[in-house]
């Protein structure tokens, strides 16, 4: 059981199979059924859907982002500035301003990238500079106060209508794990991103285009959040500044609950799929449960870090109290096989 | 060479952060004559429609009046410790006189106490410190506008019903005073309507938005929901139309930003309480400069409120009640 | 080959630029409120985020970095204005002791456990936040009559704040315990090479601890200061000290991938990020614009460490990616 390097403890892990997480989420949806009232109600699944359809996709944008050995803080930041764009920009028609914030959120992408890739700053520091400088300026231009979107029913679509019997947001958060898998496993460029997240060396000897790679990896991360932030626009009616300030962390959460570890090398969407649901079942939960909003705090903390702590006990004993810091890839084993 | 490009590096660095300070608002100089004078405004956020107006009237009376004006803000409610620093600072610049919205009115109490014990007036606005020395508090009637929103939402209701409460910040006196004045006027004259829970800590339009759909499933008989301000009320107003259940349950607001405008003509909210928003700011800023020139000044300010619904908003003059549109502080 | 000193040296010199550069900048617009009872007082203002950003330093050393700082001072605040209002001045030990336990926790979380840094802090972050959200019964905690650490808050010894006092001293003992203390010198050895460092006997999880139990203390220090000043515990205090903590370190000279980095500087950091926000308020900089200002100042701190290395690695071909 005590595997170190190699590719004796890929094979525990397979046999072991399915990540801690789904043991997790397995516990919370029998606990809930039984103990929260109204919880099976089909109005709360769908609250919880819409709610998490916008997680998923920032927790997706999270993941590959995580996957190459980064971390993106300034999700949040990112959709308000979204929010406030496209409602200043509303007399030019839903679909036009629409773009114009998708637009904006793959900008900001693109500056990540190009700062964490190009000039090798730390991903840690350049996200949160721009989660600093984001807000800043999403609070400048709307002069601090939320400005409303003129009512309308194209402008509410994304978050309140449906396609068929499912809703909007349910959808595209559906499409978003199937872009993400067919990413990661049927691409060029996302077997790349696995190669440099296990071993960034490597991975330039072997001929990866590496600083580029990286740079399309926060990109692309932009992307998810950007119709995340559609969907949250969509749904508030309105550019906010402060629209959703604890996103990054819950999308991190999501991803590190599901067994992504955070050095990269390693990711899957079952994995995101599994961290998402377990987030916001448990935000869903303390609210059912009547927790105060003190004791869900506490609770979701707690919960991250056993889950994680789960996660990591079985499979692997690393070598006594080895600090992992983040930011690095990680040099020890992680095949180049994407995960299940 | 590449010490150089070093230098360059450095010295663009230099220039990034010198351009990052902004133009000042209000200048530089100390006051140097008696009719120069300098106030110090200290809101705690302006990131709500609320605290904008506030502004405008500050800074627009004080341009009528001639005195300038230094005007700081925590940059939310919570940051208490951001404003003792910034009021602090407003010390250091020798202001003549100070006008505090406060993040805590405890909180604050000990530096403002300072502030008046080197002689400069201290006017208190809309959320009071908590200090019986402050040279004048301007404010409005806020029980009353607890009471307005008790009443119209009975009449609503036809008189019986359950009734969720978003209060707003702890901490803060208009906010405790509403809230107190709304569960007075039920007490009083509507028995029939039960508060069954109340939320302290949805803050914004997001946060409001999913606290009620929560609600909605813990409470589901529910309906009827005060709110202490317009952009919880928005957010709540989201959730029920998201739900369909926005005929099904009635809610009241305060304060008249154009999102309120546009819900109460639309159906949205049953009906808001105004204030004079703007009004008391420019008040703040009189009292601040009588209290400066050492004239008369008046211990408290009340101004009025009033109840808008769909009969009398078209004819609401709303020059004292919110800033011009456009407006930024 | 660019000597090892000149490379610190000139890492070192972005936190004595960017602090004499600000002063300038502002003395020449604001005028004659920008003195010297000015600058001591920004001084004593600087007493919780320095302190904060002392305690990250020696996290940020060992390779990680600590977000749930904030939370822990808040609840060290919190724990401060009960005790104090159930036992007296004795009472404002509840501060330390509580920063000093999260720390513990986190330490061992990371260093026992192995879970990352940023998981962790994470966790913590919450689980503190609510903790102190609860135990306060959500509104602020205030101490009924005299204030014993109102002095701490507000006094000065002649025109210099006991707070100024505070950090000064402080920063000497923590660059006293790198330096001298063999704990000390750990903390540099796991930040740039903990098999290395394992190999040659060095427990690395005791050293984790350390690091994280300093950084949690620190909070808790720097939580007596806002009881002193607020006269009471607010549970939502201190959202975000954690970010200014680390963009002090990293202006400071420290690198976030370890081993690099001296109390001093990091003071001088923080001095300047307080300094900044001090004079962008005196201009009357709307706090949105100061966000602005502080997201472009990190980035810009990180491209002139860019810079740095750059000019090391081109005079050193033997010396890779850090």
């Amino acid at each position: 059981m005590t595997a170190t390097a190699g590719p004796g403890h890929r094979l525990v892990d397979r046999l072991s199979g399915v990540p801690a997480g789904a043991y997790v989420l397995l516990a919370m949806v029998v606990g809930l059924s039984a103990f929260a009232p109204r919880f099976l109600d089909a109005t709360n699944l769908t609250n919880v859907s819409r709610v998490a359809a916008v997680l998923a996709l920032a927790a997706c944008g999270q993941a590959v982002v995580v996957l190459v050995g980064g971390i993106d803080l300034s999700v949040g930041s990112s959709v308000a500035l979204m929010s406030v764009v496209v409602v200043l920009n509303i007399d030019r028609g839903t679909v036009v301003a629409m773009t114009m914030g998708v637009a904006a959120t793959v900008t900001v992408g693109a500056v990540n990238g190009l700062l964490v890739s190009r000039f090798d700053l730390p991903p840690f520091l350049v996200t949160l500079g721009t989660l600093t400088g984001l807000h800043g300026l999403a609070s400048v231009l709307v002069g601090g106060i939320p400005v409303e979107a003129p009512p309308g029913g194209s402008f509410s679509w994304p978050s309140s209508g449906s396609i068929g019997p499912f809703p909007v947001p349910v959808v595209l958060a559906v499409a978003g794990f199937g872009v993400l898998a067919l990413l990661l496993r049927g691409t060029v460029l996302g077997r790349t991103w696995f190669l440099i997240g296990a071993n960034r060396r490597a991975a330039a000897a072997a001929g990866v285009h590496v600083r580029r790679s990286i740079f399309f990896a926060y990109v692309v991360g932009a992307l998810f959040v950007a119709v995340a932030g559609v969907l949250l626009t969509s749904r508030v009616h309105s550019g906010q500044p402060n629209l959703f300030p604890s996103l990054p962390f819950e999308a991190i959460a999501a991803c590190a609950i599901g067994g992504q570890p955070l050095t990269g090398g390693v990711a899957g969407a079952a994995r995101v799929l599994i961290g998402v649901l377990v987030v916001a079942l448990a935000d869903n939960g303390v609210q059912l449960l009547d927790l105060s909003s003190s004791v869900q705090l506490i609770t979701i903390g707690a919960l991250t870090v056993l889950a994680v702590l789960a996660q990591r006990m079985p499979v692997r004993r690393r070598p006594t109290g080895r600090a992992a810091p983040t930011g690095q890839p990680a040099t020890d084993g992680a095949t180049l096989e994407p995960a299940p | 060479m590449k010490t150089r490009r070093l230098s360059a590096v450095l010295v663009g660095a230099l220039a990034l952060m010198s351009g990052c300070g902004s133009d000042s608002d209000g200048g530089g100089d100390a006051s140097s004559g008696d009719e120069q004078l300098t106030i110090g405004f200290s809101a705690p956020d302006l990131s709500a429609s609320f605290w904008v107006s506030m502004t405008y009237g500050v800074t627009d009376e004080a341009e009528k009046l001639g005195v300038d004006v230094v005007s700081v803000n925590a940059g939310g409610d919570a940051n208490a410790n951001q404003q003792i620093s910034q009021l602090q600072d407003l010390l250091q610049r020798n202001v003549d006189a100070m006008i505090v919205g406060a993040t805590d009115g405890d909180a604050v109490r000990s530096v403002v106490e300072q502030a008046l014990g080197r002689d400069i007036p201290v006017v208190g606005l809309s959320s009071l410190p908590n200090t019986d020395e402050l040279t004048s508090a301007v404010g409005t009637d806020n029980a009353g506008m607890g009471a307005i929103q008790a009443d119209c939402l009975a009449e609503a209701l036809g008189g019986t019903g359950k009734v969720a409460m978003f209060a707003g910040p702890v901490g803060q006196s208009w906010a405790e005073g509403r809230a107190t004045g709304f569960t007075d006027a039920l007490a009083d004259e509507y028995p029939g309507l039960e508060v069954v829970t109340t939320s302290n800590t949805a803050d914004n339009r997001n946060s409001a938005l999913t606290t009620m759909q929560d609600i909605t499933q813990r409470y589901p008989d529910v309906t009827g929901v005060y709110t202490v301000t317009d952009d919880i009320g928005a957010g709540v107003v989201d959730a029920l139309r998201e739900s369909g259940a926005a005929d099904a349950v009635k809610v009241t607001s305060a304060n008249f930003s154009p999102a309120a405008q546009d819900l109460v003509a639309d159906g949205g909210f049953a009906c808001i309480a105004v204030q004079e928003i703007v009004e008391q700011g420019r008040e703040a800023v009189r009292q601040a400069v009588a209290a400066a020139r050492g004239e008369d000044v008046e211990k408290q300010v009340v101004t009025p409120v009033v109840r808008v619904d769909s009969e009398n908003i078209d004819t609401v003059d709303l020059s004292s009640v919110r800033a011009p549109e456009g407006y930024t502080p | 080959m660019t000597p090892p000193s000149l490379r610190a040296l000139a890492r070192n010199a972005v936190a004595v630029i960017c602090l004499v550069g600000t002063f300038l900048y502002f003395s020449s617009t604001v005028g004659d409120a920008f003195d010297i009872d000015n600058l001591l007082n920004v001084g004593g203002q600087a007493a919780p985020l320095g302190l904060v950003a002392l305690g990250q330093l020696t996290v940020v050393l060992t390779g990680g970095f600590d977000i749930s700082v904030g939370s822990i001072a808040a609840l060290s605040a919190v724990t401060t204005a009960l005790s104090v209002g159930a036992v007296g001045p004795v009472g404002v030990l509840a501060g330390p002791l509580t920063g000093l336990a999260c720390g513990v926790v986190n330490g061992v979380v990371i260093g026992r456990f192995g879970i990352q840094p940023i998981v962790a802090t994470l966790g913590m972050l919450s689980v503190a936040r609510g903790l102190a959200t609860l135990i306060s019964g959500e509104r602020a905690v205030i101490i009924e009559g005299e204030n014993p650490l109102a002095d701490l808050g507000y006094g000065s010894v002649g025109a210099v704040p006991i707070g100024l006092l505070v950090l000064l001293a402080l920063t000497g003992v923590l660059a006293l315990v790198l330096r001298r203390l063999r704990i000390g010198r750990r903390v540099y050895m796991i930040g740039s090479n903990p098999d290395g460092a394992r190999l040659g006997g060095v427990s690395v999880i005791r050293t984790t601890v350390f690091a994280y139990a300093v950084s949690g203390l620190s909070a808790g220090m720097a939580a007596l200061f806002f009881v002193g000043r607020a006269g009471g515990g607010l549970p939502t205090e201190a959202n975000g000290l954690e970010l200014q903590a680390i963009a002090a370190v990293v202006v400071g000279g420290a690198a976030l991938t370890g081993a690099v980095g001296r109390p001093l500087f990091v003071l001088i950091g923080a001095l300047f990020i307080q300094l900044l926000s001090n004079g962008l308020n005196l201009t009357g900089t709307s706090p949105f614009e100061q966000e602005i200002a502080l997201g472009a100042v990190l980035v810009a701190a990180g491209l002139l460490d860019f810079a740095i290395r750059r000019v090391a690695t081109a005079n050193n071909p033997l010396r890779g990616t850090p």
